[in-house]
């Protein structure tokens, strides 16, 4: 028998063997990991919502075409805009900053890494 | 009004269970069919930009640098690694080879106890399963994680330990696109439609795969020929244990899991009517491959058959063809992988003792299901040898 090595009861144990990189830049080749694992992860929360919908609407609690078919109210309008304008300020943070810290001062080095 | 086709292929809860495939929960299996989806989006979108991007402005810049056209593929190699379509192409695959492996490992990890009780239990006392504790794993098999799974093929995490096959059974779909069948046994069947088509008459009683892994394509063949009795031999003793319990899971009776290292057969001379191997010299190196050549000689019978299925060969293929089939070699950790599809398989089997008259280079046609076979769109009609065909060789005792 062999012994495993340390880390080997860890799934994301990464695999002996040379690591290629295919990126002048290896941040992008890290950049390229995180953004295919963030996309997996996306479309595994979209498939389990999928099968929460159509469970609900078996079960008679949700219609799906009620979902397709929803216009929000007046309420629910102002509520959703202020959802997606908070979201937005978050995941364009670095981009948003980048460009006040411009108009604050016009001669500023862009922020040091 | 028609059904519409799914784009691609089905998703992870179609593969076929037996009594020790893992089971998936809704994320997990969720997360196993995307990644099939974008093995399926890669092959056919972006993989064939390869070819566009060679021609449009990596061959051109190559012309104009060195004025003559490319002599091989490693001539290629440099240019076409600058290139951002392949940059970007090789890092999508390289992270989805690891995000499987990470979501197979994951969950087989978790209910490795369960597994590995229910396979003790439907290998106990077995005959047909032999392995040999002592046996010392070959260096070209444990000196790095073949394809990319961590810790190989041969890692026991705990007694009688599976999870190295479980993680690897699992997760085979979504790199073949279900294109290997919902068993996964797509080599073994296309080697079974090949002696159907060629060798009619063939009608072996001892059969002998080598590197048969868990059984895969071991397991056609002995329902192919249900009078013969088949051994599929292999190394690694996680593989062995899976493939015997699924086998009788699966309810095939006349195959027997061997734990030998093929270079040192321990069978006696003319053993064997036929000897296959599928998926199997890749993952060997140059100085076990004319010793693994010339055990088969030794065991082949009067009259008996040897059949290898592979990779296609490099030779006689453009440049740029070998150049982008080298891909495995260079960046999934198969380190043999490029020289051996530049070997003369012809030449290696006359070394090993066959008659050149009685050595041949053929061809496997995979046996797809249509609807997969029109949705797989492989650059130029053939895949990079995970689909429609297979290069084969073999010899006559």
């Amino acid at each position: 028998m062999t012994f495993p090595p340390p880390g080997a009861f860890d799934a994301a144990y990464a695999a002996r063997g040379e690591k290629p990189r295919f990126f002048d830049d290896p941040a992008v080749d890290q950049l390229m990991s995180l953004v295919l694992a963030l996309g997996t992860e996306l479309a595994v929360t979209r498939e389990r919502l999928d099968t929460v919908e159509r469970l609900l609407e078996q079960a008679g609690g949700l219609s799906r075409s009620a979902v397709e078919t929803y216009r929000p109210d007046a309420a629910a309008k102002a509520e959703r805009a202020k959802l997606h304008q908070d979201f937005l300020r978050r995941f364009l943070r670095g981009i948003l900053q980048e460009h006040e810290r411009l108009a604050a001062a016009p001669d500023a080095a862009p922020h040091a890494t | 009004m028609s059904k519409p086709r799914p784009a691609g292929p089905p998703p992870w809860t179609d593969v076929t269970r037996h009594a020790v495939f893992p089971e998936g929960n809704h994320d997990e299996a969720a997360r196993f069919s995307f990644l099939a989806q974008l093995n399926h989006c890669i092959q056919t979108k972006v993989f064939p930009g390869n070819r566009t991007a060679w021609e449009k402005r990596v061959r051109p810049q190559f012309l104009a640098d060195k004025g003559r056209e490319p002599q091989g593929r490693e001539e290629i190699a440099p240019y076409m690694e600058r290139d951002l379509h392949y940059q970007t192409w090789s890092s999508l695959r390289r992270n989805l080879m690891e995000m499987r492996h990470e979501n197979g490992r994951a969950l087989v990890l978790r209910q490795l106890d369960t597994l590995n009780a229910r396979a003790r239990e439907l290998n106990a006392h077995s005959p047909r399963l032999e392995l040999d504790p002592q046996l010392r794993m070959p260096d070209y098999l444990t000196a790095r994680d073949i394809h990319c799974m961590p810790g190989g093929y041969h890692t026991e995490l705990q007694a009688d330990d599976i999870s190295a096959a479980a993680n690897y059974d699992a997760g085979t779909y979504v790199i073949t696109a279900g294109l290997l069948g919902p068993l996964n046994d797509g080599g073994g069947r296309a080697i079974v439609a090949w002696l159907r088509e060629h060798q009619p008459k063939l009608a072996p009683k001892r059969v002998l795969d080598i590197g048969c892994g868990m059984g895969l394509n071991a397991l056609p063949l002995a329902q192919a020929f249900p009078q013969a009795e088949v051994v599929a031999l292999d190394a690694a003793a996680p593989l062995l244990r899976y493939g015997h319990a699924r086998s009788l899971s699966l309810g095939v009776q006349n195959v027997r899991f061997v734990q030998q290292n093929a270079e040192q057969l321990s069978f006696p001379d003319s053993s064997f009517d036929l000897v296959t191997t599928a998926m199997f010299w890749h993952e060997t190196s140059a100085e076990a491959l004319p010793r693994i050549l010339k055990q088969i000689r030794r065991v082949l019978a009067p009259a008996g058959l040897h059949l290898s299925l592979e990779q296609p060969t490099y030779r006689g293929m453009p440049a740029y063809d070998a150049f982008i089939r080298d891909w495995d070699g260079r960046n999934n950790n198969e380190p043999f992988w490029g020289a051996l599809h530049q070997m003369n398989m012809v030449d290696e089997m006359v070394r090993a003792g066959f008659n050149r008259e009685r050595c041949f280079e053929t061809e496997f046609i995979g046996q797809l299901a249509p609807e997969l076979a029109a949705e797989s769109g492989m650059d130029q009609g053939r895949d990079f040898g995970r689909g429609a065909s297979w290069y084969g060789f073999g010899s006559w005792a």
